[in-house]
């Protein structure tokens, strides 16, 4: 398939405009500013475009929510917080080809009727800042963004706005608080964003991939878009692969394309041969996978029915190297330091599991470790604010499910068995 | 009409409330942390989960909204498990040394954890450990037991409104820290004390010295700082109070307190107090007995009444006393002695004031409920920053910007500052030119309303030009019309006026054209108060001109009330004021004066001369709970009962009258008591028996007070007039007098600091409040500092016309440049001795700011 | 019949069988003991005068959380602290009304730290009241005197230790279910 996210990247001077222009961008953005803001939603709806930060929300429906706000003005902000360990999908987009964004954006801004939109930048990713700034300035000059865009009269300006590295401003009500310049933590909702968000007014939060895919989507039509990849959930998706395999890196791939494929055809299969052990295929707080269940098609709809979720499309791939048992340790170290302390069962049971975790690595636990690691993490998980904690208690579940032998091994020789 | 189900109780809600507060009004208890009814919502606890049909999560009772159909469930054994397995997690790193915690028995958690929680813990690690924050005098912190329910914060910022402390670090480090790092640099309201749910801040005041339980008794009674009367509960443990709390669901302040009255309590215990009469023999004062100084008292007035008079002798009330204190000291000043010569410090502005404002609106004007503030769309704001002379006051005026009304201010309020204030700084003494422009844009902008045509009358010839005013004032023409065009489009304006505008040159005219605007503007008055019974003093009739409940004197038919009420024949010419006593006293005129609770020496400006005063009086009794400067220089002194140790009213500032409540036992006599046997050793005999029998009889003869009594008051709404009827309508004369001097640029004046942690006599018996605020500084502008070379805690020699006085200088920039700011609340450095007065003749209140005053660096 | 009860009249057997008892009692050592001179041994967990624990470095177990106080029928312990200088909890007066208490023991069972403990010493009567109102002193100078050495230990072991931790009693005391099934034994 013809690559459109990611298109143009090996340009070394890909961010450029022209260089943008050259390879085809900024066609979408006429074409969305020559029609209503209602049928730029239609043509989503249509195209059955769905968030790609990790939850697949219709995006169509997100912004009906919105620009259905009397309210004004709005907000548009791009959550570019891409925090979640083992991702680094948005990151060539961001420094490679930041005006696919900028574009997607335009049309976004203009759907909704909001004037004002922010790109909320991670915090690690200061290279991304340099680049979108020198990105945006060029399409103030040449009138993609500003108080006339086009010549049409339309509205629309933008910020790049950098976080302070807080894994949990990936959340849309965090970064909205972070936004705002108060402690990154979640809000209670309702009210949702798209009624009450940034400064109180309307707001839509979406996610990097998810914007860029637009100038493609209303230049080819909502229609021949969703014939892209998984029917219920179409389009382009770009998916990360990281750990053993022989060619880790960034997959623009149709969505659906089968995990095995990712790792055996796309990535060119396990790195010198070594058996795999177990896939998270979504970032680490989607569920792991061992072996036998891979064969599984990575979009939103068909990941829940095999036991876990696609969640940003990371994949980390470990083989029989690997002690998962400290794998789940360092991942609860991760969400004990992330946890922002503002729900008790996320800030003191993400503590209590790694220190369970530890001791069971560092070869001191006991029995019995391994039921108070399922008490705890049943007593995080649908009790926490925001579902930084859910994540964390289903990533000990999940590890404990499919990999119990491994921790009871760790507690009976009070060592590793693969590392000794 | 919406119709929940919870736990198969069906509940019929007007409007959608949360889960939590439908199951409260049916009765339904859910355990909460988090959340506090004064507070915004926060959902963190996450105690309060609930089951709601059709919902696939649990849901937190404390964020959801009731919708119509909802079935809900909050006691099931999953939901047990759940409450469960969070206290679980509040324990993991919460100490158990609930043995050592001054909460324990009263701990929400411990409470919860008794109902809910596990008796075993499954934690085999380290408990986090947090050494305890004991760098602030008043509040220590233990951020051991810390559950970062961030309710403190929630209060500090959203209620107090001084967002002094905040959640540091994230996750399992989040601790609750002040801004100003150990030390709390903050207004020390100790609310966050109030509404810690654990044991991780508290006051440092008694601190293990009693549980919760110890506790005997709880006395509600009125705290005895300043004009608002909050309700307080005294917690007593053998005769010692030892603690002062507020009370949630409380009309006036409703389980908010300052510092003043929460740490404020401990001049009842302090060992300076007074235990014995003394008597001045061969110069010096001598314990004595009482019936001795009583005997003494009695024939020593009696012996001066014959000889010079009955008006050789005067009397001073106390703003710190009960109504029944004040109700038997000026009868026994008319029936006993036989003289009008009865004044408080009440004169020093709020007695003038207020009487200058009812005489244009009628009686009742400055009497409005505080409560009311926070419902104003603009409060405007003169004369002093409410956030410290009337603390919880001052916390309505914040509510109400909070709730999106605007604050205009004259003069820079420190305490509002961060509530977006329409602030207009007129540069020094123009503030009289300011208002009058104010009321001509006004005028011309809204037009006269028609109603008071005395009042407009009075306005015709005004007309100033907004031109002039950058000139003059030195205020920006936009900044101006902004504030004129806030506060014409205000619907409910409130006017709260502060004593500075009362005590400067031409008061009573800056008083007449704030009274103007608030006319033409239609809203309503508050008149700040610095004593707890100010009001009650003045309802007392201890003023040379009135009876109880505002009669006048002059004339014949109330005075025969007050005679066939009191049987006995009484004078009928006003007497004096308590600077013309003063005065008198110099002269020789005045022989003895009668001081009940009061300072005058260190209450009234120009110490020198009240000294010099009270020095030539040939008698001076004073009867008080401290050996205070002016007790020093008696020749009698009689220890009274504090506020806790004894029965009584005070009327507040919105004219609520509330019980004073006994809590702690102590030998000794009330005031009134002291003064009904004195009384009767003259002659005249005075028996009552008891605070109550004395509040009868105020309600048998004070119009105001009629059908009042005691059980009435305990409801809480007795605002007066209760069943009367209000006797002064607006009349059709209004003085004026204009005096607006312009003052020389470039000089310094001195003006009175109110500080929030002081009040004057009993603040500095406080020690707590002495550790928040040890000592008096000068406070000088930024530029002053510059001009001068000095900087902050430079020692400075501060010298006027009457004396000088050294002192540090705090540099802040919240002061005016020609402005030195000094509270008159340290001994022997207090503002009022470098102060003279003159008096104005309208609210006979002494304009006090045109004193100069020199800054000279002292090198040591 | 009558014959039987006419010789029993005629020659006083009844008395004469008494008269045996009485003999034979004679000879026989006394049930009552001759208190004071001779002391009944008390049972293990018997509830008398009252003591401070002290812990191992001889200070004072007593933290002043006033559980003791709070749960005492008879309201008879006072209890007052105060701020120590190194900010710690210090007591200043720990007071009991020897006179008024029941001797439930509640206060040794409300006590998380063991340290209100009633010893075994019940010979306390006196001329006045005073001798018997307990301060603190008085109260570690019991522990001194009745719980010195092994015998301290075995209480504190079985009986005074917090029963949080182990609700087993001592071996040897006295219980009713026990001597219940020491009778069924000898049955």
């Amino acid at each position: 398939m013809e690559r459109v996210l990611l298109k143009n990247i090996e340009n070394p001077e890909s961010a450029d405009i022209n260089e943008y222009k050259k390879a085809g961008g900024y066609k979408g953005l006429p074409k969305a500013l020559g029609m209503q803001p209602r049928e730029i939603i239609d043509e989503v709806k249509k195209a059955g475009l769905r968030g790609r930060g990790g939850a697949g929300f219709p995006v169509a429906m997100k912004w009906t929510f919105a620009s259905a706000d009397p309210k004004f003005p709005k907000y548009l902000l791009c959550n570019a917080d891409e925090g979640e360990p083992g991702t680094f999908k948005d990151r060539p987009i961001l420094e490679k080809n930041p005006h696919i964004l900028i574009e997607g954006m335009a049309i976004s801004g203009y759907a909704l009727g909001a004037e004002y939109g922010y790109v909320y930048l991670r915090g690690e990713y200061p290279g991304a800042k340099d680049v979108l700034n020198r990105a945006i300035a060029q399409a103030y000059e040449q009138g993609f963004l500003g108080d006339n865009i086009g010549g049409k009269g339309v509205r629309f300006h933008l910020a790049v706005h950098q976080g302070a590295g807080a894994y949990i401003c990936g959340e849309e009500t965090a970064l909205i608080e972070s936004l705002e310049g108060d402690k990154g933590q979640p809000r209670i909702k309702p009210p949702f964003p798209v009624n009450v968000g940034v400064f109180s007014k309307p707001t839509v939060v979406n996610n990097v991939e998810t914007l860029s895919n637009l100038p493609y989507l209303i230049e080819i039509g909502g229609e021949a878009y969703s014939k892209i990849g998984s029917p219920d959930c179409p389009g382009p998706k770009i998916y990360c692969v990281s750990g053993h395999v022989e060619r880790p890196g960034v997959y623009e791939l149709p969505m659906g394309t089968s995990l095995k494929d990712i790792i055996y055809d796309h990535c060119g299969g396990m790195k010198a041969g070594r058996k795999l052990k177990a896939v998270i295929p979504g970032g680490i707080s989607t569920p792991v996978l061992p072996p036998d269940k891979i064969d599984c098609p990575m979009d939103f709809v068909n990941m829940p029915k095999h036991g876990s979720m696609l969640g940003s499309g990371a994949v980390i791939v470990m083989d029989e190297s690997v002690c998962l048992v400290k794998v789940c340790f360092r991942a609860l170290k991760f969400f004990e330091h992330e946890s922002c302390g503002k729900c008790t069962p996320c800030r003191e049971g993400t503590g209590w599991l790694r220190k369970i975790l530890g001791r069971i690595e560092h070869g001191e636990g006991v029995d019995g470790d391994i039921e108070l690691l399922l008490s705890v993490a049943g007593n995080i998980l649908g009790k926490t604010f925001c579902p930084l904690g859910d994540g964390a208690a289903s990533v000990v579940q999940n590890f404990i499910k499919h990999f119990r032998p491994e921790f009871e091994e760790h507690i009976r020789a009070g060592k590793c068995m693969v590392n000794g | 009409m919406i119709t929940v189900t919870i736990n198969g109780k069906e509940i019929k809600l007007e409007k959608a409330v949360t889960v939590l507060e439908a199951a409260r009004s049916a009765g339904i208890k859910i355990p909460t942390l988090c959340w506090h009814e004064q507070l915004e919502k926060y959902g963190g606890c996450r105690l309060c989960l609930v089951e709601v049909e059709k919902m696939p999560r649990l849901q937190t009772a404390c964020t959801l909204m009731v919708a119509d159909g909802m079935i809900i469930r909050t006691e099931t054994d999953t939901i047990a498990e759940v409450r469960r397995g969070v206290l679980e997690f509040l324990l993991i790193n919460h100490p158990l040394d609930c043995p050592y915690c001054d909460k324990a028995g009263e701990c929400e958690l411990q409470d919860l954890v008794e109902k809910y929680g596990l008796t075993k813990g499954r934690f085999r690690e380290q408990k986090r450990k947090v050494p305890e924050a004991l760098e602030d005098p008043v509040l220590v912190r233990n951020m051991e037991r810390c559950i970062v329910c961030t309710r403190c914060v929630r209060m500090c910022e959203g209620v107090q409104g001084a967002s002094a402390i905040s959640v540091i670090n994230r996750g399992g480090h989040s601790h609750i820290e002040p801004f100003s790092g150990g030390r709390f640099d903050c207004e020390y309201c100790g609310n966050c004390v109030s509404v810690c749910p654990v044991g991780a801040i508290m006051s440092r005041l008694h601190r293990h010295s009693y549980r919760p339980w110890q506790l005997g008794s709880e006395t509600k009674t009125v705290c005895p700082y300043c004009g608002v009367g909050c309700t307080v509960v005294v917690q007593v443990r053998d005769d010692i109070i030892k603690r002062v709390v507020p009370k949630l669901g409380t009309v006036v302040n409703n389980g908010l307190l300052c510092s003043r009255g929460r740490f404020g309590y401990e001049f009842v215990g302090n060992k300076e107090r007074l235990t014995t009469p003394l008597i001045r023999k061969n110069g010096l004062l001598e314990p004595s007995t009482w019936e001795e100084a009583i005997r003494l008292i009695a024939s020593r007035l009696s012996e001066i009444k014959d000889k010079h008079g009955s008006n050789a002798i005067a009397g001073i009330a106390s703003p710190r006393c009960t109504n029944e204190d004040n109700y038997v000291f000026q009868k026994f000043m008319r029936v006993a002695v036989g003289t009008n010569n009865i004044d408080s410090t009440a004169r020093t502005g709020f007695a003038g004031a207020q009487g200058f404002i009812e005489n244009i609106f009628g009686q009742g004007a400055t009497g409005n409920i505080i409560s009311g503030l926070a419902n104003s769309d603009a409060v405007f704001v003169i004369g002093g920053d409410p956030t410290t002379i009337n603390p919880i006051l001052g916390l309505q005026i914040r509510a109400c910007s909070r709730r999106g009304g605007n604050i205009l201010t004259v003069g820079h309020m420190k305490g509002l500052r961060y509530y977006t204030p329409l602030e207009l700084r007129p540069s020094v003494n123009t503030e009289i030119a300011l208002l009058e422009g104010i009321v001509s844009a006004l005028m011309k902008k809204k037009g006269p309303p028609g109603s008071h045509p005395v009042l407009e009358a009075r306005l015709k010839d005004l007309n100033a030009q907004e031109a002039d005013l950058p000139r003059i004032c030195g205020i920006q023409g936009k900044d101006f019309s902004r504030f004129i065009d806030t506060l014409a489009e205000a619907a409910t304006p409130s006017f709260v006026i502060g004593k500075d505008m009362i005590q400067s040159k031409g008061g009573s005219y800056g008083l007449f054209l704030v009274s103007a605007i608030n006319y033409i503007v239609n809203g309503r008055i508050y008149l700040l108060s610095e004593r707890a019974n100010e009001q009650g003093l003045l309802d007392m009739g201890c003023a040379p001109d009135l009876f109880p409940g505002y009669r006048p004197i002059t004339y014949p038919e109330f005075r025969k009330r007050y005679e066939n009420a009191w049987k006995t024949g009484l004078p009928d010419k006003p007497g004096l004021t308590i600077f013309e006593m003063m005065e008198a006293a110099k002269a020789g005129a005045l022989k003895c004066i009668y001081v009940m609770g009061e300072n005058p020496v260190f209450n009234l400006p120009h110490t020198k001369d009240v000294e010099a005063g009270l020095k030539n009086l040939s008698f001076l009794v004073v009867q008080d709970i401290f050996l205070t400067e002016t007790a020093k220089m008696a020749d009698v002194v009689l220890p009274a009962l504090s506020w806790a140790e004894k029965d009584g009213t005070f009327t507040n500032m919105e004219r609520r009258i509330q019980l004073v409540k006994k809590a702690v036992h102590r030998e000794g006599m009330e005031d009134w008591k002291i003064l009904s046997e004195i009384s009767s050793n003259m002659g005249v005999r005075m028996n009552y028996s008891d605070a109550e029998e004395i509040f009868g009889e105020i309600c048998r003869v004070s119009p105001l007070h009629r059908d009042l009594n005691y059980e009435e008051i305990e409801k809480g709404d007795a605002i007066y007039p209760y069943k009367g009827e209000p006797l002064r309508g607006s009349t059709d004369e209004i003085h004026i007098e204009k005096s607006a001097g312009r003052e020389e640029r470039g000089k310094l004046y001195l003006r009175v600091e109110r500080p929030l942690f002081h009040s004057g006599t009993l603040s500095r018996k406080a020690p707590a409040l002495v550790n928040i605020c040890p000592e008096a500084v000068a406070r000088i502008s930024p530029a002053t500092a510059a001009a001068l070379s000095l900087k902050d805690g430079d020692i400075v020699r501060a010298s006027s016309k009457t004396g000088a006085l050294e002192l540090p200088v705090a540099v802040d920039e919240a002061i005016d440049d020609s402005a030195v700011m000094l509270s008159n609340n340290f001994q022997g450095k207090g503002a009022f001795s470098l102060m003279e007065y003159e008096i104005d003749p309208v609210t006979k209140a002494p304009c006090l700011d045109s004193n100069q005053i020199i800054l000279e660096k002292v090198n040591r | 019949m009558r014959a039987g009860k006419f010789i029993q009249t005629i020659f006083f057997t009844e008395i004469i069988k008494g008269m045996a008892l009485t003999l034979r009692t004679l000879f026989t050592p006394p049930v009552t003991r001759r208190y004071p001179k001779v002391k009944r041994p008390v049972k293990p967990g018997f509830r008398g005068l009252h003591a401070l624990a002290k812990n191992e470095e001889g200070k004072m177990k007593c933290v002043g959380c006033g559980l003791c106080g709070a749960y005492c029928p008879s309201q008879c312990i006072y209890i007052y602290t105060s701020e120590g200088e190194d900010h710690k909890k210090i007591v200043d007066r720990y007071e009991i009304e020897v006179l008024r208490c029941v001797y439930c023991g509640f206060c040794v069972e409300a006590c998380p730290f063991g340290a209100i403990t009633l010893s075994e010493h019940y010979e306390y009567s006196d001329y006045s009241r005073e001798p018997l109102y307990m301060t603190k002193d008085k109260l570690l100078a019991n522990w001194d005197r009745y719980f010195a050495g092994e015998k301290g230990l075995r209480y504190f072991r079985d009986f005074w230790r917090p029963k949080a931790e182990n609700f087993s009693a001592y071996e040897g005391q006295a219980m009713f279910d026990k001597v219940k099934a020491r009778r069924k034994e000898q049955k």
